[in-house]
Protein backbone atom coordinates (compact mmCIF):
# COMPACT_ATOMS: atom_id res chain seq x y z
CA UNK A 1 0.00 0.00 0.00
CA UNK A 2 1.46 3.57 -0.77
CA UNK A 3 2.38 5.32 2.31
CA UNK A 4 1.56 8.62 0.33
CA UNK A 5 -1.77 7.72 -1.54
CA UNK A 6 -3.17 6.18 1.64
CA UNK A 7 -6.49 3.65 1.04
CA UNK A 8 -8.27 5.29 -1.87
CA UNK A 9 -5.75 4.70 -4.15
CA UNK A 10 -4.96 1.04 -2.95
CA UNK A 11 -8.71 0.53 -3.78
CA UNK A 12 -9.52 2.33 -6.85
CA UNK A 13 -5.73 0.33 -8.07
CA UNK A 14 -7.68 -2.89 -7.52
CA UNK A 15 -10.95 -1.73 -9.13
CA UNK A 16 -9.12 -0.54 -11.90
CA UNK A 17 -7.73 -4.30 -12.64
CA UNK A 18 -10.89 -6.03 -12.12
CA UNK A 19 -13.14 -3.03 -14.09
CA UNK A 20 -10.70 -3.50 -16.62
CA UNK A 21 -10.80 -7.21 -16.97
CA UNK A 22 -14.26 -7.34 -17.08
CA UNK A 23 -14.64 -4.56 -19.38
CA UNK A 24 -12.48 -6.40 -21.71
CA UNK A 25 -14.50 -9.80 -21.43
CA UNK A 26 -17.48 -7.80 -22.02
CA UNK A 27 -15.85 -5.96 -25.45
CA UNK A 28 -14.45 -9.37 -26.11
CA UNK A 29 -18.01 -11.00 -25.76
CA UNK A 30 -19.77 -8.35 -28.15
CA UNK A 31 -17.13 -8.69 -30.78
CA UNK A 32 -17.39 -12.49 -31.10
CA UNK A 33 -21.39 -12.61 -30.08
CA UNK A 34 -22.95 -10.02 -32.36
CA UNK A 35 -21.45 -10.85 -35.47
CA UNK A 36 -22.65 -14.71 -34.57
CA UNK A 37 -26.11 -13.67 -33.29
CA UNK A 38 -26.67 -12.30 -36.78
CA UNK A 39 -25.63 -14.89 -38.68
CA UNK A 40 -27.55 -17.50 -36.56
CA UNK A 41 -30.26 -19.28 -38.27
CA UNK A 42 -32.48 -20.20 -34.68
CA UNK A 43 -33.49 -17.72 -32.57
CA UNK A 44 -32.48 -19.91 -29.50
CA UNK A 45 -28.83 -19.53 -30.60
CA UNK A 46 -29.26 -16.10 -31.05
CA UNK A 47 -30.58 -15.01 -27.82
CA UNK A 48 -28.01 -17.66 -26.19
CA UNK A 49 -25.21 -15.69 -27.91
CA UNK A 50 -27.06 -12.47 -26.67
CA UNK A 51 -26.87 -13.91 -23.24
CA UNK A 52 -23.02 -13.88 -23.46
CA UNK A 53 -22.28 -10.25 -23.64
CA UNK A 54 -25.05 -9.68 -20.70
CA UNK A 55 -22.78 -12.09 -18.42
CA UNK A 56 -19.68 -9.99 -19.31
CA UNK A 57 -22.07 -7.00 -18.30
CA UNK A 58 -22.85 -8.41 -15.08
CA UNK A 59 -18.86 -9.18 -14.26
CA UNK A 60 -18.17 -5.38 -14.55
CA UNK A 61 -21.34 -5.21 -12.69
CA UNK A 62 -20.08 -7.36 -9.97
CA UNK A 63 -16.68 -5.66 -10.42
CA UNK A 64 -18.46 -1.82 -9.18
CA UNK A 65 -20.52 -4.10 -6.71
CA UNK A 66 -17.37 -5.19 -5.38
CA UNK A 67 -15.63 -1.78 -5.15
CA UNK A 68 -18.47 -1.04 -3.14
CA UNK A 69 -17.64 -3.50 -0.52
CA UNK A 70 -14.05 -2.56 -0.48
CA UNK A 71 -14.26 1.26 0.16
CA UNK A 72 -14.93 2.97 3.48
CA UNK A 73 -18.24 4.41 4.57
CA UNK A 74 -17.41 8.00 3.40
CA UNK A 75 -16.99 6.60 0.30
CA UNK A 76 -19.47 4.40 -0.03
CA UNK A 77 -21.47 7.20 0.62
CA UNK A 78 -19.86 9.28 -2.06
CA UNK A 79 -20.69 6.13 -4.48
CA UNK A 80 -24.56 6.51 -3.67
CA UNK A 81 -24.69 9.64 -4.19
CA UNK A 82 -23.38 9.72 -7.55
CA UNK A 83 -25.16 6.45 -8.72
CA UNK A 84 -28.43 9.06 -7.33
CA UNK A 85 -27.17 11.97 -9.26
CA UNK A 86 -26.35 9.75 -12.55
CA UNK A 87 -29.42 7.86 -12.06
CA UNK A 88 -31.61 11.20 -11.91
CA UNK A 89 -29.99 12.88 -14.92
CA UNK A 90 -30.44 9.32 -16.73
CA UNK A 91 -34.36 9.49 -15.71
CA UNK A 92 -34.25 13.31 -16.73
CA UNK A 93 -32.67 12.78 -20.34
CA UNK A 94 -34.33 10.01 -21.48
CA UNK A 95 -37.67 11.73 -20.33
CA UNK A 96 -36.82 14.84 -21.88
CA UNK A 97 -36.08 13.51 -25.11
CA UNK A 98 -38.96 10.96 -24.97
CA UNK A 99 -40.66 14.22 -25.16
CA UNK A 100 -39.18 16.10 -27.55
CA UNK A 101 -39.37 12.84 -29.98
CA UNK A 102 -43.33 13.55 -30.04
CA UNK A 103 -42.79 16.45 -30.79
CA UNK A 104 -41.01 15.37 -34.00
CA UNK A 105 -37.42 15.22 -33.33
CA UNK A 106 -35.56 12.36 -34.46
CA UNK A 107 -35.14 9.08 -32.58
CA UNK A 108 -31.34 8.80 -31.13
CA UNK A 109 -29.55 5.80 -29.88
CA UNK A 110 -30.02 4.58 -26.31
CA UNK A 111 -26.04 4.84 -26.28
CA UNK A 112 -26.13 8.56 -25.99
CA UNK A 113 -28.35 8.30 -22.32
CA UNK A 114 -25.69 5.34 -21.30
CA UNK A 115 -22.66 7.87 -22.23
CA UNK A 116 -24.13 10.50 -20.63
CA UNK A 117 -25.04 9.09 -17.83
CA UNK A 118 -21.89 7.40 -17.30
CA UNK A 119 -20.00 10.84 -17.86
CA UNK A 120 -22.29 12.46 -15.03
CA UNK A 121 -21.57 9.66 -12.86
CA UNK A 122 -17.92 9.65 -13.32
CA UNK A 123 -17.73 13.84 -13.52
CA UNK A 124 -19.73 13.85 -9.65
CA UNK A 125 -17.05 11.50 -8.67
CA UNK A 126 -14.30 13.22 -9.81
CA UNK A 127 -15.84 16.42 -8.00
CA UNK A 128 -16.48 14.82 -4.78
CA UNK A 129 -13.36 13.51 -4.21
CA UNK A 130 -11.48 16.06 -4.98
CA UNK A 131 -13.18 18.21 -1.97
CA UNK B 1 -20.30 18.39 14.13
CA UNK B 2 -17.32 19.81 15.51
CA UNK B 3 -14.29 17.80 16.36
CA UNK B 4 -11.31 17.94 17.73
CA UNK B 5 -8.95 15.29 14.99
CA UNK B 6 -6.94 17.26 13.40
CA UNK B 7 -5.53 18.69 16.83
CA UNK B 8 -5.34 15.81 17.61
CA UNK B 9 -3.68 14.17 14.70
CA UNK B 10 -1.41 17.07 14.42
CA UNK B 11 -0.37 16.79 18.33
CA UNK B 12 0.94 13.32 17.30
CA UNK B 13 2.51 14.38 13.94
CA UNK B 14 0.30 12.60 11.71
CA UNK B 15 -0.79 12.99 8.04
CA UNK B 16 -4.26 12.74 7.06
CA UNK B 17 -2.69 9.30 5.15
CA UNK B 18 -0.78 8.16 8.37
CA UNK B 19 -4.45 8.40 10.35
CA UNK B 20 -6.32 6.83 7.41
CA UNK B 21 -3.65 4.05 7.09
CA UNK B 22 -4.59 3.26 11.10
CA UNK B 23 -8.09 3.41 10.62
CA UNK B 24 -8.51 1.69 7.33
CA UNK B 25 -9.93 4.48 5.59
CA UNK B 26 -9.09 7.08 3.00
CA UNK B 27 -7.33 10.34 3.05
CA UNK B 28 -10.44 11.75 1.79
CA UNK B 29 -12.74 10.65 4.62
CA UNK B 30 -10.05 12.18 7.14
CA UNK B 31 -10.56 15.25 5.71
CA UNK B 32 -14.33 15.07 5.79
CA UNK B 33 -14.24 14.46 9.18
CA UNK B 34 -12.30 17.04 10.13
CA UNK B 35 -13.66 19.16 7.89
CA UNK B 36 -16.94 18.79 9.31
CA UNK B 37 -18.56 18.12 6.02
CA UNK B 38 -19.27 13.85 7.62
CA UNK B 39 -19.85 12.80 10.29
CA UNK B 40 -18.65 9.25 11.22
CA UNK B 41 -20.91 6.04 11.99
CA UNK B 42 -20.82 5.29 15.54
CA UNK B 43 -17.89 2.11 14.66
CA UNK B 44 -15.54 4.98 13.07
CA UNK B 45 -15.99 7.37 15.49
CA UNK B 46 -15.31 4.61 17.92
CA UNK B 47 -12.15 3.51 16.61
CA UNK B 48 -10.82 7.14 15.80
CA UNK B 49 -11.26 7.60 19.90
CA UNK B 50 -9.53 4.19 20.14
CA UNK B 51 -6.31 5.65 18.36
CA UNK B 52 -6.16 8.87 19.77
CA UNK B 53 -6.49 6.88 23.64
CA UNK B 54 -9.56 9.12 24.33
CA UNK B 55 -13.53 9.00 24.94
CA UNK B 56 -15.78 9.69 22.25
CA UNK B 57 -17.53 12.84 24.06
CA UNK B 58 -13.90 14.25 24.07
CA UNK B 59 -12.96 14.23 20.83
CA UNK B 60 -16.75 15.25 19.32
CA UNK B 61 -18.34 18.15 20.67
CA UNK B 62 -22.46 16.84 20.65
CA UNK B 63 -23.00 20.87 21.14
CA UNK B 64 -22.33 22.02 18.18
CA UNK B 65 -24.63 19.33 16.17
CA UNK B 66 -26.76 20.77 13.13
CA UNK B 67 -30.03 21.98 13.95
CA UNK B 68 -31.57 19.86 12.15
CA UNK B 69 -30.44 16.84 14.12
CA UNK B 70 -31.38 18.74 17.35
CA UNK B 71 -34.43 18.96 16.12
CA UNK B 72 -35.08 15.80 14.98
CA UNK B 73 -33.80 14.42 18.50
CA UNK B 74 -36.36 16.66 20.11
CA UNK B 75 -39.12 15.41 17.91
CA UNK B 76 -38.34 11.58 18.78
CA UNK B 77 -38.32 12.60 22.41
CA UNK B 78 -41.68 13.93 22.61
CA UNK B 79 -42.88 10.74 21.04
Amino acid sequence: MSEEKGMLSEWNKRYAIEYLVALGLSIAAAAFCIPAARTARSELVRIGVMALIVAAILVMSFAVYRHFRRVDEFIRHLMVECFAVAGAFAMAAALAYALLEMAGLPEISMWWIFGGTALVWNLWMLRAVRR
Amino acid sequence: MKNRVRELREERGWTQVDLGNRLNVSRQTIYAIESGLYDPSLPLALAIGKVFNRAVEEIFDSDSTDERTVHSAKIKGRR
